[in-house]
């Protein structure tokens, strides 16, 4: 007998509103107001003046509410080419990684093969560097292919992550391999089993991964700002860093600073929700009994 | 031996030659279809993350400093002197002990609410869910340098924390200025601003547990807690394991708090390995600096060997 | 297949050279010779010139460059912005690679790193006076054999008091050490008082201030010879500093008390401050009875010999390996002429480094620029070693000992001495 479970979403008719429920609801809920303080004030100290940020005890509520801050990124800055900048280079990762780390990440899931071992391991041992120390040799092997100062310079190094193929590979561990066997009895290949049956069944941690992957990517300050060298390759961050910054002779914008914040954070978080669907859906199972 | 199947067809008995495909033949297929799905992430990953990986931990074997940058072979081969030297310079060994201490009180909290929050989570509504979700996840998105000055002000000694200890009779320290709350404050941000990760891995991972084995528990009288320890956690390993060497390793290389909040102090006591590495390379002395980060990597290596051995049992 | 340990370590041996090869650079070129090389400055800019300019000076590097242009029509410039903290960063890839712009903008107290990197090429005689230059300035581009770099403008700190609340407590502005001390703690004592003086506390770079007061005692952190800690001089500016401390005029951690809030009514800071606080008074955001007239700004107070105070501003250097540097030393030399000076002053507000330049209308008639140029011949560099900036945190986690009474100020300096001589310069 074999049943095909999907979801694992309590459906809703089945869901009673206990007390139980109601205590979830109310837990949670504060839990996430003092999760979100902080936030919150960052994204009211948009609204506010260099002077009133600066003040002390802090305010919560602008009392002289601006939208300087907005007009001064939109308008005196070069949001849209930083903006742009910055989309292109995280579809660009997210596209790569998705697919090389899946396919590197079932073939160490699934697939037996000679240096499999030390594939993992050396993968795995690069997450465990600082980053500051692969700046300099990097920056010098990317400078001798002639690509600093370029979008493939601003590109290839960030391509992919150890990250991504260790999530993809504990998540494709998963996969029965009853579900496989089948396929390849039925004469399936290799690439049809990967395309067809695995990927649909990774949604999951494929939209996480896209996720992380588009967050460090656009996150990203430092190699964008070394590798960049010129304005027009600016992304987001380092269009932050550099309007915010103190210098010699001012004082840090804080203003701006929040403001630049809230503007870089707001797309990741429409991100996240548009892709909420891909969170829930469920691992196809076949239960042999 | 391998026979032909015959099968009939319209009264005519035909042979089918089977595909007669020995194991080295099959294994040798397997291995080439193998490398070729990982041959992108090889090349690429090869060439930007290994490459320039040996030779920054060449660079640890050498005396490289800020005045060699234009001619770094011109360098002093001095074998594991660097090492040496770091494992016996008494700060890096205080970055060490804050880095593991960190390490060894924030993971598991950061794990467990995180996990907590993802099971809580994933009992929800579809649109409660969402709303909980992203609002979790935020901290993981801001900006440290925006979010740093609140939570300064939320440690001060007459600040948001403290009014709310003081309100139910505790009189809190000057956190940040503390040598002994210094740290835990930090840990407390930390843990603040991984939360969010971690909880949607493990959203993830929770997907997969079928409904039906946990309806049959409920029906043999498993109390939610009990469905947790027993079915939910089991099965969640592989999930648990990944989460457990991400944020351990995150942990482990724990900079932007210390860099931002208290620039290591007070006193050195919230300076950590990756703030350490950080300031010799703004010294200019790569090839400690290096030689410090190459410790740090070995010690990462060690915790994820454990946990590896340690939770890979239990699936 | 089996995969010997032998095999596995000569694929490991195979990777590294590879890998070393990679980076000796297929690539590199020939860079030009830079110590001892010939540099001269054009008669007429051509080509292009790149120039990384810090954060908020490329508008003005701009106006000046168009300027520039109308002279020299065979030249184009190309303004890249950095932030200021990423400035030794990026000159770090840009000198290990050999791939960089031409001119590049540093900080005074950022320059010597950049020279030790062998980032910058030797200025050429005739690109700008050094007697012209306030010394201090001069001292932050000299490296180990001569200038690589050329001071564009300068700034520095001096003192901002609450004069509102100093009237009223029948004080003026301090000009001594012990005057400073006394009006620190009248603020204190006052009703409603909190904190004296406002010290950057230990873990925020101490240095800052500290080796001013060892230059206000007479006194210098170094000499030809190397580091010269151990000093009675700078025994006295560690006890005045964690003096402070000790007795609550400063806070030792983060505070509410500001400035403007009458809780820190004195403390050490630059002339961009006058700004902030006029626009607070504008926008209304000041709390009550702080205004125009509350702010006071004078000179740093003396000690036992002057009132020097740190020396900060923008340096402009040519990049060693750059491909137009005669064009470039061109530019830089027409920037170092009165008229740029003063135009600079005009469109940034930025004070010339050029000492005659100051006798500016513009300048005298501003009451905090006129404070600035009465404190700028009086200026102390930041030791402009690569070791520097790893003894000046060494000289901060000691102070912050101190200021908690852990060690007392003679075996602090002791202590830093010891290390330093260690270090050396640098070079």
């Amino acid at each position: 007998m074999s049943r095909t479970i999907t979801l694992t979403r309590t459906p809703r008719w089945r869901r009673k509103v206990t007390p139980a429920t109601v205590v979830l609801h109310v837990v949670l809920s504060i839990g996430l107001v003092a999760t979100l303080l902080p936030f919150i004030w960052m994204l009211l100290g948009a609204f506010k003046t260099n002077a009133e940020i600066m003040r002390r005890p802090i305010t919560w509520w602008p009392e002289a509410p601006t939208l300087d801050n907005f007009r001064a990124w939109f308008f005196e800055l070069d949001m849209s080419r930083y903006f742009a900048n910055s989309v292109f280079l995280a579809a660009v990762a997210v596209i790569t990684t998705l697919v090389f780390c899946s396919m590197v990440g079932w073939a160490l899931a699934k697939l037996d093969f000679p240096g499999k071992k030390a594939l993992i391991t050396v993968v795995l041992s690069t997450m465990f560097v600082p980053g500051i120390v692969t700046l300099i040799p990097g920056f010098v092997l990317v400078a001798n292919m002639g690509l600093v100062g370029t979008y493939w310079g601003m590109i290839l190094p960030g391509m992919v992550g150890a990250f991504g193929v260790f999530l993809m590979r504990q998540f494709m561990l998963e996969i029965p391999d009853s579900l496989l066997d089948a396929a390849r009895i039925d004469g399936a290949g290799e690439f049809r089993i990967f395309a067809q049956i695995v990927l649909p069944l990774c949604k999951a941690p494929l939209a996480t991964l896209g996720l992380f992957t588009f967050l460090g990517s656009w996150n990203g300050f430092l190699w964008p700002l070394i590798i960049a060298q010129r304005d027009s390759l600016y992304t987001l961050p380092v269009a932050l860093a550099l309007y915010t910054s103190a210098t010699g002779d001012r004082g840090a914008e804080f203003g701006l600073q929040m403001a630049g914040s809230v503007l870089i954070i707001i797309p990741v978080l429409v991100l996240f929700i548009a892709m909420q669907k891909h969170f829930v859906q469920g691992i196809a199972m076949t239960g042999v009994k | 031996m391998t026979s032909a199947p015959s099968r009939d067809v319209g009264g005519e008995t035909l042979r089918q030659p089977r595909k007669y495909v020995t194991l080295a033949a099959r294994r040798r297929r397997t291995a080439v279809v193998a490398w070729l799905f990982a041959a992108p992430f090889v090349i690429s990953f090869g060439t930007f993350g290994v490459i320039p990986l040996v030779s920054s931990f060449a660079m640890s074997f050498t005396d490289l400093r800020v005045t060699d940058i234009r001619t770094p072979f011109a360098v002093n081969f001095v074998g594991l002197q660097n090492f040496i030297d770091v494992l016996s310079d008494s700060s890096f060994l205080n970055a060490l002990r804050n880095t593991l201490m960190f390490v060894i009180f924030g993971v598991p909290v950061s794990l467990f609410i995180a996990l907590v929050l993802a099971v809580m989570l994933n009992s929800l509504g579809r649109r409660a869910a969402t709303f909980f979700r992203v609002g979790y996840y935020t901290p993981v998105v801001t900006t440290i340098v925006a979010v740093a000055v609140v939570w300064r002000v939320m440690y001060q000694d007459d600040g948001l924390i403290n009014s709310l200890l003081a309100s139910i009779g505790i009189n809190g320290p000057n956190w940040l200025a503390d040598t002994t709350t210094a740290l835990p404050a930090l840990t407390i941000m930390a843990v603040w601003r991984s939360i969010g990760s971690s909880m949607v891995i493990f959203l993830a991972g929770l997907q997969a547990i079928p409904m039906d084995v946990k309806e049959a528990s409920s029906v043999d009288g498993a109390g939610a807690v009990q469905q947790f320890f027993r079915i939910t956690i089991p099965m969640m390993m592989p999930t648990i394991l990944l989460n457990a060497i991400l944020t351990t390793t995150g942990f482990m290389q724990f900079f932007d708090e210390p860099f931002v909040m208290t620039n290591g102090g007070p006193l050195e006591s919230t300076t950590s390995i990756a703030l350490w590495v950080f300031r010799q390379f703004q010294w200019g002395n790569y090839a400690m600096g290096s030689a410090a980060a190459y410790v740090l990597f070995a010690v990462i290596a060690v915790f994820a060997l454990i946990q590896f051995r340690f939770l890979r049992q239990r699936t | 297949m089996k995969h010997s340990a032998l095999g596995r370590g000569l694929a490991i041996a195979a990777l590294s050279t590879l890998a070393i090869g990679s980076l000796v650079g297929c690539g590199r070129t020939d860079s030009a010779p830079t110590s001892g090389g010939e540099e001269t400055i054009a008669d007429t800019a051509t080509g292009t010139i790149e120039i990384w300019a810090a954060a908020g000076n490329g508008d003005a590097l701009q106006t000046l460059a168009d300027e520039f242009s109308k002279d020299n029509p065979d030249v184009t410039f190309e303004i890249t912005e950095i932030p200021w903290g990423e400035i030794i960063t990026l000159n770090q890839t840009a000198a290990a690679s050999g791939t960089g712009p031409d001119i590049v903008m540093t900080g005074a107290d950022q320059t010597a790193t950049v020279i030790a990197m062998g980032g910058l090429a030797p200025v050429p005689e005739g690109v700008f006076t050094p007697d012209d230059v306030y010394p201090a300035a001069v001292a932050s581009v000299t490296g180990e054999n001569g200038l690589y770099a050329v001071p564009w403008y300068v700034e520095t700190r001096f003192l901002f008091y609450r004069a509102d609340i100093a009237a009223e407590l029948g004080f003026s502005a301090p000009t001594t050490w012990d005057e400073l001390k006394e009006l620190s703690a009248a603020f204190k004592a006052r009703p409603g008082g909190e904190f004296g003086y406002g010290l950057p506390r230990p873990v925020e770079n101490p240095a800052q201030v500290i080796v001013p007061f060892v230059s206000q005692q007479g006194g210098s952190v170094y000499d030809d010879s190397g580091w010269t800690i151990d000093t009675p001089e700078f025994v006295t500016a560690l006890d005045f500093y964690k003096g402070f401390f000790e007795r609550g005029e400063s806070a030792l951690s983060t505070t509410e008390a500001t400035f403007e809030n009458g809780g820190v009514p004195m403390y050490t800071s630059g002339p961009w401050m006058v700004d902030v606080y006029g626009d607070m008074i504008k926008e209304g955001t000041a709390p009550e009875g702080f205004t125009e007239d509350s702010v006071g700004f004078v000179p740093l107070p003396s000690g036992s010999a002057n009132n020097d105070s740190y020396i900060g501003g923008g340096n402009l250097g040519v990049f060693a390996q750059s491909d137009n540097r005669p064009s470039s030393w061109k530019f830089l030399q027409w920037l170092l002429e009165d008229d740029q000076q003063k135009e600079l002053f005009d469109i940034a507000g930025s004070f010339p480094a050029l000492v005659d330049s100051a006798d500016y209308e513009p300048i005298s008639d501003s009451p905090v620029m006129a404070v600035l140029k009465e404190q700028m011949p009086n200026t102390v560099e930041t030791p402009s070693f690569p070791a520097w900036s790893q003894i000046s945190q060494l000289i901060g986690t000691y102070a912050e000992r101190v200021a908690y009474g852990e060690v007392t100020s003679a075996d602090a300096a002791k202590a830093i001495q010891a290390e330093a001589d260690q270090l050396g310069f640098g070079w």
